[in-house]
C-alpha cells in the first residue's frame, strides 16, 4: 500500500532504509576522498578533510559533485567540492603587435 | 591550459605573454574581475557537447586572489542531482545593456521611445507612474483613468539587438532600439570605440539638450559628436600647462572642483592627444652637457703600509699612508683596496685603506695591497714601521707585553734596527704652561712661531705637544679626558721648558685619528724625521742657541801687488801685476779693527781674507801700509770699498754693517 511522504517520515523500515543509504554513501564518499588523498586523520583517530584538499574527481578524472546527505538539493562546500582559480589569466600582446598576427577587418556582414 | 578561444595554436604562441597577469589592475579594463556589475555565467552541455541551458552563478566567491566556484551547487539550483555533464564557466563585465532590466516607452509630441520608467540607474532619469492591465500591457498613471483611455506604454528590455550575424558565425552587427535615452545611446556608441575621452573642465559645461542636439547634427552630417561637442564648449574646457624640469609634466591647472575628476584608472598606460598644438619656438639643446667639475684624475701617489703589531697577539694592523705620513683614504666607490697578507689571505676589494688580520701561524709574510682607481692601479708593498723605518719582511711572531703594558700600548714592528731611545719626563701626562719668566719666549711647536703665557702643551714622552685652544679645540675634549683642569696646568720655568723636546701638534686632525691614540701614543725622538735623533727642529736647546746668534755680514777684503820688472833695458818699463796673495804676504793680524769681529777673521784660500761682523756695528779697519814681496816692501797705493769710505792715505775702511761688504787693496804702482 502505498504510503504518503508524512507516512514515510514515520516508517522505522524507511527510516532504516533510509539510514542504510547514507551511510553506505557516506563510506564510498570517504573511500574516494582517501583514494583522493584528501583525507587527513587526526590524533584521535578522526578523518577531516584537507583544507588544501584538490577537487574530487573520480577514475576518468570528471569531478565529482556531492550532494549534502543531510539536506536535500543542497551541495557539499567541503575543499574538495570547490573549484578555486586564479584570478591571474593568460595575457596577450596588443596594438600594435596583434595587427600584424591577426586579421582584424570585417569582411563581411 | 589554454583557454578555448579561436586563435590558431601558432598565433596564440605570438601573441601571448610569458606570465599570467590580473586584468584590469588600470587601464580599460579596471577594475579587476570582482566589480558591480560583473557576473559569473555558465553553460550546460551534455557529454555529446549538446548545449542545454545557461545561468548566472549565485554560488561563486572570491576570496585571496581566486574565484571559488561551487559548480556543484550551480547545478543543484537548477534542478540537475545526478548525471554527467559538461560545463563552461565564463566571467562576464557587461560592456552596455543589460539581461534583466526592462523600460517602458512612451511616445511625446511625435518622439518615440521616450523613458517613462525604468531604473534611474541605468537611464538617468526618475521612474514615471504605471499601472498593468490583466493582459499585461502597460500604461501611464498608477490606476486606469476614469474617463477615456490611459496613455499606452511600450514594454522594452534594457538591450541592444543583434541585427546581422555572418555567414561563418564570428561576426555580429548591433543596432540599438528604439529607445530616446542619452545614456541608452552613449552606451551604444562606446561599444565601438576602445578609447575614452578626458576632457578638463573649468566652467560650467553644455546643458544635455545642447548636448543632444549637437550630436543629433553629428549623426546628420557624419561629423565626429566629439568634435561637435569640443566646439559648442568653446573655451568651456579646462587649461593645462607643461611643467616640471624640461617641461616633462602636464598639469591641468584650472578645473571644477567635484565636478571635474579628473583622469580615472581606466586612462591609465593611455595616451594623451593634445589637438592642434603648434610648436612657436624652440631652442635646442644637446644631451650631452659637460661636467664643470670634472678633474681629470691624478695617478696613484707614492704610498707605503704601515704595520703595527698588537703586542702578544699575531694580529698586525695596516694602514696605507703617503710619503708625507698621511693617511691616504679617498674613501669613495671609485677607489677600491684589494689585501693580500702574504699567507694566501685576502680582503676583498673595499674602499677600506686600512686592514687588520690574525695571522695563524708565526712566520715572515711580505703583505701588499693593490690599489684600484678608476685610470690606475698599483700594487703596494713598501712597509714601515710607525717610525717611518723600512721593513722587508713582516714578522707574525707575537712580541711580547711590557710589563705595564697597556691595550692601546702599540708597538711598532721593526726587524731592522733597534729603535731609538724614548726620552721621558717628570712632565709626561701634564699640561704645562711657560710661567712668562726669561727670554726669549718658548718656541710653539717645531715652526718659527713663540709662545705666549697662555699656550698650552701636552707633554708626552719629553716632547712638549702644542694644544689646540678654543671652544671647538682639542684643549677641551682633553681636558675632559684626562681630568686636567686649568687649575692644574703646571708653569714651568723657560730652561725647563727648553730641556724639553718639541713633539708634533695636538690638534683636532690628529685627535680624530682612529687609527692611533694620540694622547698615549708613543713619540720618539726622531718623530720629524725618522732615523735622525738629532732633529735640529725639534731640539729647543739647540734652537735657542741658534736663534740667540745675531746677524752678521761678511766683509771680503782681497788685493793686486803691481811692480816694474826687469824689461828691455833700452825699451820702456814693463809693469807686473798679480793678485794679492794671503796669508804669506799679508797676515789677518796685521788688519787692525776698531771693534773685535764676530768670529775669527779667516782665509779664503789665498785670495782673500773674510771678517765678519754684527749687524749694526761702525767698523773702522786699518790695513798695513806696506806688503813684502820677497825682499821688496810694497806700499800701499790705492783702497777701493763697496758701501763705505776709504781713506789710503791713512790706509783705513770704514763702514756700518748693514751687508755684505768688498774691500780692494792695491799695492806697488797705482794701476
Amino acid at each position: 500500500m502505498p504510503l504518503t511522504k508524512e507516512e514515510l517520515q514515520k516508517s522505522e523500515y524507511y527510516q532504516r532504509l533510509k539510514e542504510q543509504d547514507r551511510a553506505q554513501y557516506l563510506s564510498e564518499l570517504e573511500q574516494s576522498r582517501v583514494l583522493n588523498d584528501s583525507v587527513i586523520i587526526t590524533e584521535d583517530d578522526n578523518k577531516i578533510i584537507s583544507s588544501d584538499a584538490q577537487p574530487l574527481r573520480n577514475e576518468a578524472g570528471f569531478f565529482v559533485a556531492v550532494e549534502d546527505p543531510y539536506e536535500d538539493n543542497t551541495n557539499l562546500k567541503d575543499p574538495d567540492q570547490l573549484i578555486k582559480l586564479d584570478v591571474k589569466t593568460t595575457t596577450y600582446v596588443y596594438d600594435p603587435y596583434w595587427s600584424l598576427i591577426i586579421d582584424r577587418e570585417f569582411k563581411e556582414l | 591550459m589554454r583557454v578555448q578561444t579561436d586563435l590558431t595554436q601558432e598565433d596564440f604562441k605570438q601573441l601571448k605573454k610569458e606570465s599570467k597577469e590580473v586584468l584590469g589592475l588600470d587601464g580599460e579594463l579596471f577594475p579587476p574581475f570582482g566589480a558591480t556589475q560583473d557576473f559569473v555565467e555558465f553553460h550546460i552541455f551534455d557529454m555529446s557537447g549538446n548545449f542545454k541551458e545557461r545561468s548566472k552563478s549565485e554560488n561563486y566567491t572570491l576570496e585571496d586572489g581566486k574565484v571559488v566556484l561551487n559548480i556543484g551547487q550551480d547545478f543543484r539550483d537548477l534542478g540537475y542531482n545526478r548525471g554527467n555533464y559538461r560545463v563552461r564557466y565564463f566571467f562576464v563585465r557587461p560592456n552596455a545593456g543589460s539581461g534583466d532590466e526592462i523600460v517602458l516607452t512612451k511616445t511625446v509630441d511625435g518622439n518615440v521611445g521616450v523613458i517613462h520608467s525604468g531604473n534611474p540607474e541605468l537611464t538617468g532619469v526618475p521612474m514615471g507612474e504605471f499601472h498593468i492591465d490583466d493582459e499585461g500591457n502597460a500604461f501611464v498613471g498608477l490606476e486606469p483613468p476614469l474617463e477615456g483611455e490611459a496613455l499606452s506604454l511600450d514594454i522594452k528590455e534594457w538591450k541592444y539587438q543583434i541585427n546581422t550575424i555572418s555567414s561563418d558565425r564570428k561576426e555580429v552587427s548591433l543596432i540599438p532600439q528604439i529607445i530616446d535615452n542619452e545614456k541608452y545611446k552613449e552606451n551604444f556608441r562606446k561599444l565601438a570605440t576602445d578609447t575614452s575621452t578626458y576632457r578638463s573642465i573649468k566652467t560650467t559645461q553644455p546643458s544635455n539638450a545642447e548636448i543632444q542636439a549637437a550630436i543629433q547634427e553629428a549623426m546628420m552630417t557624419g561629423q565626429n559628436p566629439q568634435d561637435i561637442i569640443a566646439n559648442l564648449e568653446g573655451d568651456t574646457g579646462g587649461e593645462i600647462s607643461f611643467t616640471g624640469p624640461d617641461s616633462s609634466r602636464v598639469e591641468f591647472n584650472s578645473r571644477i572642483e567635484n565636478v571635474d575628476g579628473g583622469f580615472t584608472q581606466t586612462m591609465r598606460r593611455g595616451k594623451l592627444v593634445v589637438k592642434n598644438a603648434y610648436i612657436t619656438d624652440y631652442t635646442s639643446q644637446p644631451d650631452v652637457k659637460e661636467n664643470s667639475s670634472f678633474d681629470v684624475e691624478q695617478p696613484i701617489p707614492e704610498l707605503y703600509i704601515e704595520i703595527v703589531k698588537t703586542p702578544g697577539t699575531r694580529v698586525v694592523d695596516f694602514q696605507l699612508k703617503t710619503k708625507d705620513g698621511g693617511i691616504f683614504n679617498p674613501n669613495i666607490n671609485a677607489v677600491q683596496f684589494y689585501w693580500e697578507f702574504g699567507c694566501g689571505h685576502t680582503q676583498e676589494a673595499s674602499t677600506n685603506s686600512n686592514a687588520s688580520h690574525e695571522y695563524d701561524v708565526d712566520g715572515n709574510y711580505t703583505p701588499s695591497v693593490y690599489v684600484f682607481t678608476p685610470n690606475f692601479s698599483e700594487e703596494i708593498s713598501e712597509l714601515r714601521t710607525p717610525t717611518g723605518r723600512v721593513v722587508g719582511i713582516l714578522d707574525s711572531s707575537p712580541s711580547e707585553l711590557p710589563p705595564d703594558a697597556s691595550e692601546n700600548t702599540q708597538e711598532s714592528q721593526d726587524t731592522s734596527e733597534e729603535p731609538l731611545p724614548i726620552l721621558e719626563s717628570a712632565y709626561d701626562g701634564k699640561i704645562i704652561a711657560w710661567n712668562g719668566q726669561g727670554s726669549p719666549a718658548p718656541f710653539y711647536s717645531s715652526g718659527p712661531n713663540r709662545a705666549g703665557t697662555g699656550t698650552r702643551w701636552w707633554v708626552q714622552n719629553g716632547h712638549t705637544r702644542a694644544i689646540q685652544g678654543g671652544v671647538n679645540g682639542t684643549i677641551v675634549a682633553l681636558r675632559f679626558l684626562t681630568g686636567i683642569t686649568s687649575d692644574d696646568d703646571i708653569p714651568v720655568p723657560l730652561q725647563q721648558l727648553n730641556d724639553l723636546r718639541l713633539g708634533p701638534n695636538l690638534d683636532s686632525t690628529v685627535m680624530g685619528n682612529p687609527l692611533e691614540n694620540e694622547i698615549q701614543r708613543t713619540i720618539p725622538i726622531d718623530w720629524r724625521s725618522p732615523g735622525n735623533p738629532d732633529d735640529f727642529q725639534t731640539n729647543r736647546n739647540a734652537r735657542e742657541a741658534e736663534a740667540a746668534l745675531p746677524n752678521t755680514f761678511e766683509v771680503r777684503i782681497s788685493g793686486n801687488v803691481t811692480i816694474e820688472s826687469q824689461g828691455d833695458p833700452g825699451g820702456p818699463p814693463d809693469f807686473n801685476t798679480q793678485a794679492l796673495e794671503f796669508p804669506e804676504m799679508m797676515v789677518f793680524t796685521q788688519i787692525n779693527s776698531n771693534t773685535t769681529a764676530f768670529e775669527t777673521p779667516e782665509y779664503e784660500g789665498d785670495e782673500a781674507i773674510t771678517m765678519r761682523f754684527e749687524e749694526g756695528q761702525d767698523v773702522v779697519l786699518t790695513f798695513p801700509s806696506a806688503v813684502t814681496l820677497g825682499s821688496q816692501s810694497i806700499t800701499l797705493a790705492q783702497m777701493d770699498m763697496s758701501g763705505g769710505q776709504t781713506n789710503t792715505s791713512a790706509r783705513t775702511a770704514t763702514f756700518t754693517m748693514n751687508n755684505d761688504k768688498e774691500i780692494t787693496l792695491d799695492y806697488g804702482i797705482e794701476p
